[in-house]
């Protein structure tokens, strides 16, 4: 199956176009071993003339579950790539495979490598704090963490069919992603029929609201009952923390907090759900990898509960009288990554999609 | 009439070594703080974001008009001195005191803002040194 | 302080009209920050924000006896991070915050560089840190946590054999303590946060840190490290509102020995942490005379 990177922090297709092959013979540069991209750069000589090329590929995390390493290349090597070319034109291209002298291969992880690994086998229920509700996080003893969302994007009620991108399959089925306003959905199209080059994500801005719970390189729940509050920890995008109280307070007044990236959160337990209340977004985001719109009078209801050890279920109402005629739902499962921890990536480390602002 | 400050100015640029407690990154990097200025202008555009609060004025001056850019501290700094998002509005009239940048680029450091309708002075959470 | 006003002329010119001086002592020593630090190893403590409540409450423990670096049950407060404070102390380059720096701290000439780890020193000193990663919103290694204002939390989960810390400013991250007596992994690969192991040493909390990347600054003032960075941290409680960390900087690529510096951190009473997103509106990258762009 063809290697596109589809779990790239941004996406591969505004970039990039997998119909366009180029093979590159030459002569390794330098070595980027890094986050959010690994790069391989190639002195290529065409016509005697030579030029250098920039091969863009996964995070070190994913190529490292193909077999990559740190050394794995040096500058000097002698080397042949395939890729596919950039849009622009420029001399950059994104790897599919490097062939070294000796007839050593390295591959761009297929779709399936993109994942976590996870455990198979049968479930175990849900371990419990000694006052009886689900433990969300690590236990004493466990090591792990949550990845793998088991859908590409959020729309309303999981109905229309996207790619990890949140591309639609589509284009056609716009309409029938979320109950748009006609100037929201107007935006989603144009987002999406742009390959959602616009993506804040692609400039390390953070994943707000329920697309927390989707990005790549998983998340870790730090429960602190003492306290009343809980830290939903990233492993991907910024490797930041967001805070939710459980302490009882009421959401701010409105207008009485600057709006942030992952909003203002409340929540208490019903049963075995957590129950979260978020407003206060600003709108310098996107809340689904897809670039569904939303404004300022976004509020949303998370539900989070452990139905068995390994899963993690999710689910989320948009109630954004800005962007939507009605509330809407979608959701999906976490899995569990068990015996690992999160590896430390950062979208800044050497992120060449930003712009120097 | 005119005060020619550039005289006073190089006299004293060597004594005048800040550290700059409250910054995220090094103050001196961006603004000249041998370099103190004045502005009254009209705000045109307020960008309430991190890392720094940014706003933008109309400064009239020989009958031109020319757009400065001034910086704050981060949105929760400034609450706690008294400000919201919504305390500065394009239109609204301004005198703000601050550190001019290092770059001769018609923007500062902000120290204070003292609104011309009301007399209420703000302090600007400013990163530089002079205390809060 | 002294402040001479020079006549000044406020009009609608944008132009120099008014001259300030920042205080400065009689021998032209920069004063300490007018809301100083615990002095000295005392550790006398202020009471808050704006409060001087008396003498500091004690360093608070947990019924097990271990120190609590958190606030009291039912209560609140954030560390505020020693904004300001240096590693070693840098008189002629006005890097000293008598307030806040251990009375230990070395001067900069008696920290032992390597002679390429002073040049690169002198040239981030001189070039007034205009090329800071930290500016770009990267990460840091080790002590830059600590002296990022906003402030920090340490989250300790002994239960899961862990303690965490989690910052405002800056890259806004959290990083991670192993306290389960584990060895560092012989197969890293190096990052900007290392992997860390902990102990407790009586109201202290040591943490031992190897796997550092080069691509940080260990400070804002631009001390470097290299991948051979062997960190050690201590974070110790000394009263209620007073955390004096200290690190022991044990780098063979950069230094000729290992040396120690660090500085106090205040508590700051009721404190709540919030969000601060380095990347929403970034100017400073522009803004840093001719710095490099990202």
């Amino acid at each position: 199956m063809a290697a596109i990177p589809a779990l790239a922090h941004h996406s591969f297709a505004a970039e990039f176009d997998e119909k366009k092959p180029v093979v590159l013979k030459g002569t390794v540069t330098k070595y980027d071993w890094s986050n959010p991209h690994v790069f391989v750069y190639v002195d290529v000589t065409e016509s005697g003339k030579i030029s250098n090329w920039a091969t863009e590929w996964e995070s070190r995390i994913e190529l490292k579950r193909t077999g990559w390493k740190p050394d794995s290349l040096k500058a000097g090597d002698a080397v042949t790539i395939d890729a596919s070319a950039s849009r622009d034109g420029s001399k950059r291209a994104s790897g599919k495979s490097v062939m070294l002298a000796g007839g050593k291969k390295l591959l761009a992880p297929t779709e399936a490598q993109m994942l976590m690994p996870s455990p198979a086998g049968s479930a175990k229920p849900a371990p419990r704090w000694p006052d009886g509700h689900v433990r969300l996080g690590i236990g004493p003893g466990e090591l792990g963490y949550w990845a793998n969302a088991s859908a590409p994007g959020l729309t309303d009620n999981m109905k229309v069919k996207l790619n990890r991108d949140g591309l639609l399959a589509n284009l056609a089925d716009a309409g029938k992603a979320a109950p748009f306003q006609p100037w929201a959905q107007a935006l989603y199209e144009y987002r999406q029929r742009s390959l959602l080059k616009d993506d804040p994500m692609a400039s390390c801005l953070p994943p707000g609201g329920p697309r927390q719970f989707q990005v790549p390189y998983g998340l870790q729940i730090l429960e602190d009952p003492d306290r009343k509050r809980m830290f939903i920890m990233s492993g991907g995008a910024n490797r930041n923390w967001r805070l939710v109280y459980l302490d009882g307070r009421p959401l701010p007044a409105q207008d009485s907090v600057s709006p942030t990236y992952f909003g203002y959160s409340v929540g208490k337990w019903e049963g075995d759900t957590l129950v979260l209340n978020t407003s206060d977004f600003n709108e310098r985001f996107w809340f689904t990898n897809g670039g569904l719109p939303h404004t300022e009078k976004l509020s949303l209801v998370e539900r989070i509960s452990r139905p068995d050890f390994n899963t993690l279920k999710y689910e989320v109402t948009v109630d954004d009288p800005g962007a939507y005629t009605k509330a809407w739902s979608g959701g999906w499962n976490l899995q569990w990554i068990p015996d690992q921890e999160m590896e430390e990536y950062f979208c800044d480390d050497n992120n060449q999609d930003l712009e120097a602002k | 009439m005119k005060h020619s400050m550039v005289g006073l100015v190089a006299a004293l640029g060597g004594l005048l070594a800040v550290t700059p407690a409250k910054a995220h990154h090094s103050f001196a990097a961006e603004y000249d703080t041998t370099k103190a200025v004045t502005l009254k202008g009209i705000v045109t555009k307020v960008d309430w974001m991190n890392p720094h609060v940014y706003f933008y004025i109309d400064v009239e001056a020989d009958g031109k008009i020319t757009n400065w850019g001034l910086e704050m501290g981060p949105p929760n700094m400034l609450e706690r001195s008294g400000w919201s998002r919504n305390t500065m509005h394009i239109g609204d009239e301004v005198v703000v005191e601050g550190t001019l940048a290092k770059d001769g680029s018609k923007q500062a450091n902000a120290r204070s803002v003292t609104m011309a309708d009301s007399g209420k002075k703000l302090g600007a959470a400013s990163s530089e040194s002079s205390g809060k | 302080m002294r402040r001479h006003f020079l006549p000044a002329l406020v009009t609608g010119a944008a132009t120099i009209a008014m001259l300030t001086m920042p205080s400065l002592a009689q021998n032209g020593a920069p004063i300490p920050p007018p809301n100083g630090a615990p002095a000295g190893a005392k550790g006398g403590g202020r009471g808050g924000r704006g409060k001087n409540a008396g003498p500091a409450r004690p360093t608070p423990h947990w019924p097990d006896g271990h120190v609590n670096l958190g606030p009291l049950p039912g209560e609140k407060g954030v560390w505020e991070g020693g904004a300001g404070a240096t590693l070693a102390t840098n008189i002629n380059g006005g890097l000293d915050n008598p307030a806040r720096n251990l009375p230990t701290n070395l001067k900069i000439s008696e920290v032992p560089f390597q002679p390429w780890a002073r040049a690169m020193y002198d040239f981030r000193q001189a070039s007034t840190t205009k090329d800071d990663p930290h500016v770009r919103c990267k990460p840091s290694g080790g002590p830059r946590m600590f002296h990022t204002p906003y402030g920090f939390e340490i989250i300790d989960m002994p239960e899961v054999k862990r303690v965490y810390f989690a910052g405002v400013g800056g890259p806004h991250t959290w990083r991670v303590i192993y306290m389960d007596g584990r060895e560092h992994p012989k197969d890293w690969d190096p990052s900007f946060a290392g992997h860390s192991v902990g102990h407790w040493d009586g109201d202290s909390l040591v943490v031992d840190s190897v796997g550092f990347n080069e691509k940080f600054w260990l400070t804002r003032e631009g001390i470097p490290s290299t991948e051979f960075l062997h960190l050690t941290e201590r974070f110790t409680r000394t009263d209620y509102n007073t955390l004096k960390y200290e690190a022991t900087i044990d780098d063979p690529g950069a230094y000729t020995a290992p040396w120690t510096g660090g500085w106090y951190i205040t508590w700051q009473p009721g404190g709540e942490m919030y969000e601060y997103v380095c990347q929403d509106n970034n100017r400073d990258v522009r803004h840093m005379y001719g710095g490099a762009r990202n």
